[in-house]
C-alpha cells in the first residue's frame, strides 16, 4: 500500500528554517523548525505547519521555502508526539495534541509579532488543524489537506474496517509511542469486531455538521480526487455545513491509489497561498469567490471550476448472475459496459447484491474496476445479517474518469485482494468453510453530469508526471 | 504491514493467552485432473487444519505406491500454484494468501531439510509462496522416496514443517503469529497416476506443539487420510426410438469401483459435437445407474455428453485399520474422498433421415 508522496521541486530558495526545540506546559520537547522570509521584518502574518501520519516537520519545510517564505510567511512546523525526535506519545490528534498547538501558536504568535496566523496540514495533519479550529484556536485562516471530518466511517465505513489499511497506517508510528487508548482501539478497529473504542476516539478527534456550522474560520479544503482513505465525501460533509468562508480544490494529490503528480504543486499550494492573502493579510484576490475546484486527472495543468458541489448524474445497471463464493479466496466477477461517455464517477455509487445460503460469510467486500485497469476506481464493504438478504454497499466517493466504451467489473469478495493482489484495502478474509451464494447486483453509479477530465497522450502524460524530487 | 502486525503482538497476546484447546481434527484431500488412470496433469493436495487446533509442528503425507513420480525440474520452476488461508494472531485477522510452487535447489534447503526431515538431502524441494498485500512468506515442502518400514504408508513422502503460531517470534514462532489454517496447493506434471484403479490411499500425518512451549509432541500425531477414486466412469449409452422419435439415456456411475448414488448427472446435446449446451439433468438411483429419456428436437443425428461432479466428501470408512499407535498415537481423526469433476466422452445417436412422401 503505498503512503501518500509529496514531490517537490528542488529550486534553490533564500528562506532557510531553523531547528529549533519547543517545551510544552507537561514538560514534552517538540523539534520543530521556524523559517522566516528573506528579510526576516518583512513577515506580516504566518503558518502553523501540521505534517501526516509517520512523518516529521521536515516533510512541510518545502511548503515554507518554496511557497510561503517566497509570499511573505513566517512558517513553524514541529514533530507531532510520538513522531520524529518529539517526546511524548502518540495521539492521533486527542486532546493533548490540541493543547500543543494551543502553546505552539502562542510562542509562534509571540515570535512573530502578529496574530494573523493560518494553519495548513496534511492528512493527519489535517486533522489537528480541524481539533484545533474546534477547540477554539483562534486561526485566521486554514487549508485542512486530504483529511478527515468523521474518522470512524473514513476508517471503517458501514461498519467493516479498511483492515489493511488500518493495519498498514497503525504501522507508521511504533506501538511504544502509542497512547495505550489508542493501542486498546486498535484491534477490535482492524478486526470490525469491536468498534465501540474506536468509535469513542473517532468522536472525540472528528468534527460534526454542527461543530462545522459553528466554525467560522475561513477554510480551503483540499482533498484527493482519487484517495481509499480519506474519499471525497470526507471533504464534502464540511464544504457543505462550514459556517464560515469556504473553497474546496479537488486535488490528484492523495493518499493510495492517487497519482500524485509533482507539476499539481504550484497550483495546489499556489491556491492556499491566495487562501492565506486574503485572510491573513486582507489581499483581495478574488479566492473568495472560488466554490468548487476540479483538478483534472490526469493532470494537465487545467481545473474545472463550479459555482458549487458539481452537479451528477446516475447510472444504473444490473450485472445478473449466481455465483457460488467459498472460502477466503472466493469471488464473483461480474462485468458490464456503459453506454455514452466518457463518464467521471463523482458522488454516491452505490453495489447491491442479493445473496443467500450464508454459512459463515459475514461480510462482502465490492471492488469496481475499469476493465484491464489494475487501479481500481472505488470499493466499499458492508457486513452480512443473516443466511438471506440484500446487502446494499455504498463504495467510496471517488473522482475517476470512465473511458467511453470501456467495460466495469465488479469483483464480490470477502476482501479487495480478490480484484489484485495489490488492492490490500481490506485483507480480512473469512473462513476457509465460509461460503455465499450471490444473485443479482445492481450498481448505481453516480457521474458528473458531464465529464471533464480527458485522455492524455503518452508523451504530455509523462511531461505531467514529471518527477524532480520526492519526500514521503 | 508486517510492521504494524509486529506493532499489536501486545495486544494479540493477551487476548489469545491462556485459551482452551480442543483436540485435533485435520483433514487431507487430494485430487486430480483429469481424473484418469496412468494419466493426470495435476495433482491437488489439500490440508485443513482448525482454528481450534493445537498448532501443527509437521506434516507428513505420503503418496501411495504406484504413482510415477517426476521430480526432475530444474531449480526456479514453476510447478502449481497455492492458495492458504491463515489465522493472524498478532492482527486478528483471517488473511487470504495465493502465490507459485516453485522448485528449489534441494543443496540451498539442507539445513531447513535436516530440521523437518532429519535429513540434509531431499530429492526434491517445492516452495509455497505465500502472499497477502505484498509481503510473501515461503513455505518449504521436502519431497523423499520412503524407505524401510515407511514404506508401509506410501512411495513418496511430502514433508512440510510449520513453526508454531503460539510462540513469540523471536523465540522461533511464526512470523505474524500465522496459523495456517487451510493449504491447496496444485502440482503439475510431477504425479502419473497408477495404472490400476480402486481407491488410492494418501496418508497424512500430522504432529501438533505442545502447546506455548514451541517443542513438538510425537504422542500427539495424528492420521487424517485423504483417497481418490480412480478411475471415475461416467457410463453413457444413448438409445433413439424412431417410432416415437424419442431418445433414452442409460448408464452408471463409478468411482474408484463405487457406485455413486444420488448424483446430478448434466445432460448436453446439439448435433454438431463441439456445440454442446446443456438441456437437462437426472440424478443416480442406489446403485449407480441413471436413465432419462426425452423427444428429440431437431430430429438430426445427435451428440450427447453427461458431465458430473462431486465435491470434497467425508469418506465414513476411511479411517479403518488405522496406522498403528507407534505411527500415530493421536489415532486416525479424518477420511476424505476427493473432489472431482468430470465429463464423459461425447457419443453420437444416429437418426435415419425421415421416409419423403410422394404425393402421386
Amino acid at each position: 500500500m503505498a503512503a501518500l508522496a509529496l514531490v517537490w521541486s528542488a529550486s534553490a530558495n533564500a528562506a532557510t528554517p531553523q531547528q529549533l526545540t519547543l517545551t510544552m506546559s507537561d514538560g514534552a520537547q517538540l523539534a520543530c523548525s521556524l523559517t522566516l522570509p528573506d528579510p526576516p521584518a518583512t513577515a506580516t502574518a504566518g503558518v502553523m505547519l501540521f505534517h501526516g501520519l509517520g512523518g516529521r516537520h521536515q516533510d512541510m519545510e518545502p511548503i515554507a521555502t518554496q511557497f510561503l517564505a517566497p509570499a511573505g510567511y513566517a512558517a513553524l512546523a514541529c514533530d507531532a508526539r510520538g513522531h520524529g525526535v518529539s517526546q511524548g506519545q502518540f495521539g492521533l490528534d486527542g486532546p493533548r495534541d490540541v493543547a500543543d498547538t494551543r502553546e505552539l501558536y502562542d510562542w509562534f504568535a509571540t515570535r512573530i509579532g502578529t496574530q494573523q496566523i493560518g494553519a495548513l496540514g496534511i492528512s493527519l495533519g489535517g486533522g489537528a488543524v480541524w481539533n484545533a479550529v474546534e477547540a477554539g484556536v483562534p486561526f485566521k485562516a486554514v487549508v485542512p489537506i486530504i483529511t478527515w471530518t468523521n474518522l470512524l466511517t473514513a476508517l471503517a465505513p458501514q461498519g467493516l474496517s479498511k483492515s489493511g489499511l488500518v493495519q498498514y497506517l497503525a504501522g507508521l508510528v511504533p506501538t511504544s509511542r502509542w497512547d495505550p487508548q489508542l493501542l486498546a482501539a486498535s484491534q477490535g478497529l482492524t478486526t470490525s469486531a469491536d468498534l465501540s473504542q474506536a468509535a469513542a476516539l473517532s468522536a472525540a478527534r472528528s468534527v460534526t455538521t454542527a461543530e462545522l456550522r459553528a466554525i467560522r474560520t475561513p477554510t480551503l479544503l483540499v482533498q484527493g480526487r482519487h484517495d481509499f482513505l480519506f474519499d471525497v465525501d470526507q471533504a464534502l460533509a464540511a464544504y457543505r455545513s462550514l459556517g464560515g468562508p469556504k473553497a474546496l480544490y479537488l486535488s490528484d494529490v492523495g493518499h493510495t491509489p492517487a497519482p500524485n503528480p509533482p507539476a499539481e504543486q504550484p497550483s495546489l499550494y499556489g491556491m492556499a497561498v491566495k487562501w492565506f492573502d486574503r485572510f491573513l493579510k486582507g489581499t483581495q484576490n478574488g479566492i473568495d469567490r472560488t466554490k468548487v475546484v476540479l483538478a483534472h486527472d490526469p493532470w494537465d495543468g487545467k481545473t474545472t471550476a463550479y459555482t458549487g458541489i458539481p452537479q451528477t448524474k446516475r447510472v444504473t445497471v444490473n450485472l445478473p448472475g449466481s455465483t457460488t463464493v467459498a472460502g477466503a479466496t472466493g469471488k464473483a466477477v461480474r462485468s458490464v459496459r456503459i453506454t455514452g461517455g466518457p463518464h467521471e464517477t463523482f458522488g454516491d455509487s452505490t453495489v447491491t447484491v442479493r445473496y443467500s445460503n450464508a454459512k459463515s460469510f459475514d461480510h462482502l467486500v465490492a471492488v469496481l474496476a475499469v476493465q484491464g485497469t489494475a487501479t481500481p476506481i472505488s470499493a466499499g464493504g458492508t457486513k452480512l445479517k443473516g443466511a438471506s438478504g440484500t446487502a446494499t454497499i455504498r463504495l467510496m466517493d471517488e473522482a475517476v474518469r470512465v473511458p467511453a466504451g470501456k467495460k466495469l467489473v465488479l469483483y464480490l469478495s470477502s476482501t479487495s485482494l480478490a480484484q489484485s493482489p495489490s488492492n490490500a484495502l481490506y485483507i480480512s478474509a473469512v473462513q476457509p468453510d465460509a461460503s455465499v451464494t450471490l444473485g443479482k447486483a445492481t450498481l448505481k453509479l453516480s457521474v458528473l453530469k458531464k465529464a471533464v477530465s480527458r485522455r492524455l497522450a503518452a508523451r504530455a502524460l509523462r511531461s505531467s508526471l514529471a518527477t524532480k524530487g520526492q519526500t514521503e | 504491514m508486517k510492521n504494524v502486525i509486529a506493532a499489536l503482538t501486545a495486544v494479540a497476546a493477551l487476548a489469545f493467552a491462556g485459551g482452551a484447546l480442543a483436540a485435533n481434527t485435520g483433514t487431507l484431500s487430494v485430487s486430480h485432473d483429469p481424473t484418469v488412470l496412468a494419466g493426470s496433469k495435476s495433482t491437488t493436495i489439500h490440508v485443513s487444519l482448525p482454528q481450534a487446533d493445537q498448532p501443527i509442528a509437521a506434516i507428513s503425507i505420503y503418496a501411495p505406491s504406484g504413482y510415477q513420480t517426476t521430480l526432475s525440474q530444474a531449480a526456479g520452476t514453476t510447478i502449481g500454484t497455492v492458495d492458504a488461508t491463515a489465522f493472524s494472531h498478532t492482527a486478528g485477522l483471517v488473511l487470504p494468501l495465493s502465490g507459485n510452487v516453485v522448485t528449489a535447489d534441494p543443496a540451498s534447503f539442507a539445513d531447513k531439510s535436516a530440521q523437518c526431515t532429519g535429513s540434509p538431502t531431499s530429492a526434491a524441494v517445492w516452495v509455497l509462496n505465500l502472499s497477502v498485500a505484498g509481503q510473501t512468506i515461503q513455505l518449504p515442502v521436502y519431497v523423499n522416496p520412503t524407505a524401510g518400514p515407511e514404506q508401509a504408508l506410501g512411495a513418496e513422502k511430502i514433508s512440510v514443517c510449520l513453526p508454531p503460531w503460539d510462540v513469540p517470534e523471536s523465540l522461533g514462532g511464526a512470523a505474524q503469529g500465522a496459523q495456517v489454517l487451510d493449504v491447496r496447493f496444485t502440482v503439475n506434471g510431477i504425479f502419473t497416476t497408477p495404472t490400476s484403479g480402486g481407491l488410492l490411499e494418501w496418508d497424512g500425518l500430522f504432529t501438533p506443539y505442545t502447546p506455548g512451549t514451541g517443542k513438538p509432541n510425537p504422542t500427539g500425531t495424528f492420521e487424517a487420510r485423504g483417497f481418490v477414486p480412480l478411475p471415475v466412469v461416467l457410463g453413457l449409452r444413448p438409445t433413439y426410438f424412431s417410432k416415437s422419435n424419442t431418445f433414452r439415456l442409460s448408464g452408471k456411475l463409478t468411482e474408484g469401483g463405487l457406485a455413486l448414488p444420488s448424483l446430478t448427472v448434466h445432460i448436453s446435446r446439439g448435433i454438431k459435437p463441439t456445440r454442446l449446451t446443456q438441456q437437462s439433468s437426472t440424478r443416480s438411483k442406489a446403485d449407480g445407474t441413471y436413465r432419462t429419456a426425452g423427444h428429440l428436437h431437431p430430429r438430426k443425428t445427435t451428440y450427447f455428453r453427461i458431465n458430473a461432479s462431486m465435491p470434497e466428501h467425508d469418506f465414513a470408512a476411511g479411517c479403518q485399520n488405522p496406522a498403528p499407535a507407534t505411527v500415530a498415537p493421536a489415532g486416525c481423526v479424518s477420511a476424505k474422498l476427493s473432489a472431482w469433476s468430470v465429463k464423459s466422452a461425447v457419443l453420437k445417436l444416429n437418426v435415419p433421415a425421415a421416409k419423403k412422401h410422394h404425393e402421386k
